[in-house]
């Protein structure tokens, strides 16, 4: 069904592109178009939508990797309910949630700000607060770690300063999942900056002049006019910091595995234990459809909230 | 017109043919990824982990030695790095694809022994004698007595220190004999700032030795059951936990996700002694800008007893030529490959015949008596099916028990809860 859909759409283009519609070029631009479709309506087939409902029919079962699997029906559902260490994992990517997005959006935001007007070596601020971005997040975390672990830049640093040594971040419970956030907001604002800092480049000088010669300060001009005009763009950048954010792994298997306890057991981190460690398919299955249903949910609100701020017209 | 429009057609249908041949090679890349499964023409796959290209190559040489045995062998190697291995091998087992032969450390022999076929009953075929092996590992590889690997190298957990470090403070080296009093006074007499005396990792492995010779218990009880919810783990986690809240000769663990961390602590020269393997020694005085001792284990109240581990070769159920890959095992973990892993450096030999040639092709003569001694006061490493669980549980919470933040008791139950 998912390749018919795309080839009448690719012969229809063709057809108008050629200047009249016309019922045999459909068919034949139709036959053609297969071949080019096929690659790609594979991958998608093999690599995306197989996985998806293979996982959903995963998690009605207990799936171990070595032996077979057996119907649970909602075993591993009411299993999670009870867990602990799953309630654990859903209250650090909360947290993590919390504490990363409005950081991250208001950090990226006021930065986007500052080298908004033509200051000098701005393309070049653009760049550094971009280089985070792309570098890979494997190395980010492991810099960090070893400016993080005891007798390390900062510990040491510190030391020589004030006389103090820094905590043990990566070894504390209290200090862990903060400096994962702190490392994950230093790796991600650089994208949403490129977001913000292009859409501010598009707001049209004509109205803030106007509201200059109204009388409106750069404070009132940034809330009243840049602001409303940039919450496309806002929205856009909060809905996927959001969903990434209830993603987050990587800097908590780098930095901390996890740990100390299950102090940085995020809910993807969580997953991949009982899947690839633990070797319980069925049971990451139903952490991953969890997971899913609580990003599409609040994604869905997001969309529904968005009506009320966010601003289309210019 | 007409023909512009015929050859605008041609091109269309060979358009539309590059299309086809491109999904054809895509299916067909897709179908050459399985790395698993055999064919009757002799082929074998052979997984193993390795560190490095030099790593990967000495395990090519060895692979080529299977077909100098037999030419009619051909083996493909396979590697990824230690950690990925074990992710990698799961999955591959979860599709059935294993590949023919593969590597197995002994302490997960309990994990994998549905993926591994019994070799007993094809020793005689395969060539193998039992007793050339070191029984310690040759017993290893057992999972409720069946012989599931054959062993290419050993060694029991030993000492490593910093002889530079103990020669400037004066200290006599930690020999044969040495005490746990012993080891206290030389970690608090080498503790000063940021170099500690000890390298306190939060992996079960380096921990296991020391409630071995203070208390005289494993991880694991004689009905192989797991046992850490005990007054003698408490003891001695106590004990260790206090080595860097109370006496301070350790530095504070840095995270749960590293083991590498405790050898590179060492090996950076920030700590004086750290727990480890002869499979890291030559890499460690290769890599150290100190010289580098091993001791065995400090005598505890039950004396200086350790663990001892290993590695070896497997064959996995969904070989679909058994016969072959077992000889194929015979011949990685036979005299010639152990004679040359061993004088590479790259394996202290499970064959007792071929040891030798790690101490003379190394220079580690001096190191024969700790090994030899190490090896006599060693008990097999005997872990569970669910030993992934339990290191993982360990690790993450030790972190938090040994900094002080939370208390042993807590770990040990935490981790206990893993046996279920």
């Amino acid at each position: 069904m998912a390749v018919t859909a795309p080839i009448v759409v690719g012969g229809d283009t063709t057809a108008t592109a050629r200047g009249g519609p016309s019922h045999g070029y459909r068919k034949g631009d139709g036959r053609s178009a297969i071949p080019f479709l096929t690659p790609g309506a594979i991958g998608f087939l093999a690599f995306t939508l197989f996985p998806v409902f293979a996982s959903l029919a995963m998690s009605f079962f207990d799936w171990p990797v070595l032996g077979s699997p057996s119907f649970l029906g909602f075993g591993n559902y009411s299993e999670l309910l009870s867990d602990t260490t799953f309630r654990t994992a859903l209250v650090n990517t909360l947290v993590f949630v919390v504490l990363y997005v409005p950081i991250n959006i208001v950090l990226s935001l006021g930065l986007a700000a500052w080298i908004s007007p033509r200051i000098k070596g701005r393309r070049f601020y653009r760049v550094v607060f971009f280089v985070p971005a792309v570098t890979p997040i494997v190395g980010n975390a492991v810099v960090f770690s070893l400016l993080l672990t005891p007798n390390g830049l900062i510990d040491s640093t510190m030391k020589s300063l004030f006389g103090v040594g820094a905590p043990n971040f990566l070894g504390s419970t209290s200090w862990a999942l903060p400096a994962v956030v702190m490392m994950s907001v230093w790796q991600g604002f650089g994208y949403n900056l490129l977001v913000f800092s292009a859409a501010m480049d598009a707001v049209p000088p004509s109205l803030t002049e106007a509201a200059s010669i109204d009388g409106a300060g750069t404070v009132r001009q940034f809330f009243s006019i840049v602001l409303p005009l940039l919450s496309p763009s806002i929205f856009f950048a909060t809905v996927l910091t959001l969903i990434s954010s209830f993603q987050v792994f990587t800097q908590a298997y780098v930095l901390t595995g996890g740990g100390p306890g299950s102090s940085t057991t995020t809910l993807v981190m969580y997953l991949y234990q009982s899947g690839f460690q633990f070797f319980r398919l069925g049971f990451a299955s139903a952490v991953a459809w969890v997971l899913f249903v609580i990003i599409m949910f609040i994604t869905g609100l997001q969309f529904l909230a968005q009506k009320k701020w966010v601003h289309y017209d210019q | 017109m007409s023909v512009s429009s015929s050859s605008a057609f041609s091109r269309r249908r060979l358009l539309g043919m590059t299309g086809a041949s491109a999904a054809a090679l895509a299916l067909a890349a897709c179908g050459g990824s399985d790395s698993g499964g055999s064919s009757s023409d002799g082929a074998l796959t052979w997984y193993m982990w390795s560190g490095s290209n030099a790593e990967a190559d000495a395990w090519k040489y060895v692979g080529d030695l299977v077909t100098k045995a037999d030419p009619t062998t051909k083996i493909t190697f396979q590697t990824s790095t230690f950690n990925d291995f074990w992710t990698k091998l799961t999955s591959q087992a979860a599709s059935g694809k294993s590949a023919d032969i593969v590597g197995m450390q002994a302490q997960r022999t309990p994990q994998f022994q549905q993926l591994l076929v019994p070799l007993d009953d094809s020793l005689a075929a395969m060539g193998v004698d039992g007793s050339e092996f070191d029984s310690k590992i040759y017993d290893g590889m057992k999972v409720d007595g069946k012989l599931v690997a054959l062993p290419y190298d050993f060694g029991p957990s030993v000492i490593f220190y910093n002889r530079t470090a103990f020669q400037a403070a004066g200290l006599p080296e930690p020999a044969i004999g040495w005490t746990q009093d012993d080891f206290m006074t030389a970690a608090k007499a080498l503790t000063k700032d940021s170099f500690y005396g000890y390298n306190a990792g939060s992996v079960i492995d380096g921990v296991v030795p020391w409630v071995l010779s203070q208390n005289g218990v494993a991880a694991v009880n004689d009905a192989g059951d797991l046992d850490v919810d005990n007054d003698a783990w408490k003891q001695t986690l106590q004990w260790y936990a206090d080595l860097i809240t109370k006496e301070k000769v350790a530095a504070p663990v840095p995270s749960a996700n590293s083991s590498a961390a405790a050898t590179n602590q060492f090996l950076s020269g920030n700590a004086a002694m750290t727990i480890d393997g002869p499979w890291s020694l030559i890499n460690a005085r290769a890599t150290a800008k100190f010289e580098v001792g091993i001791a065995p284990m400090p005598a505890g109240a039950s004396g200086s007893k350790t663990v001892t581990a290993g590695s070896g070769f497997g064959v996995s159920t969904s070989c679909k030529d058994p016969e072959r890959a077992k000889k194929a095992v015979a011949v990685l973990t036979g005299v010639e490959a152990e004679t040359y892993l061993g004088t590479q450096g790259r394996a202290f030999p499970s064959r007792t015949a071929q040891q030798t040639a790690w101490y003379e092709g190394n220079q580690l003569q001096s190191a024969k008596d700790v090994m030899d001694f190490s090896i006599e006061n060693s008990v097999p490493f005997r872990t569970t099916a669910k030993w992934t669980q339990v290191n993982d549980t360990f690790s993450r919470y030790a972190v938090s028990a040994f900094n002080g933040d939370s208390t042993v008791a807590d770990l040990v139950s935490r981790v206990q809860a893993q046996s279920k």
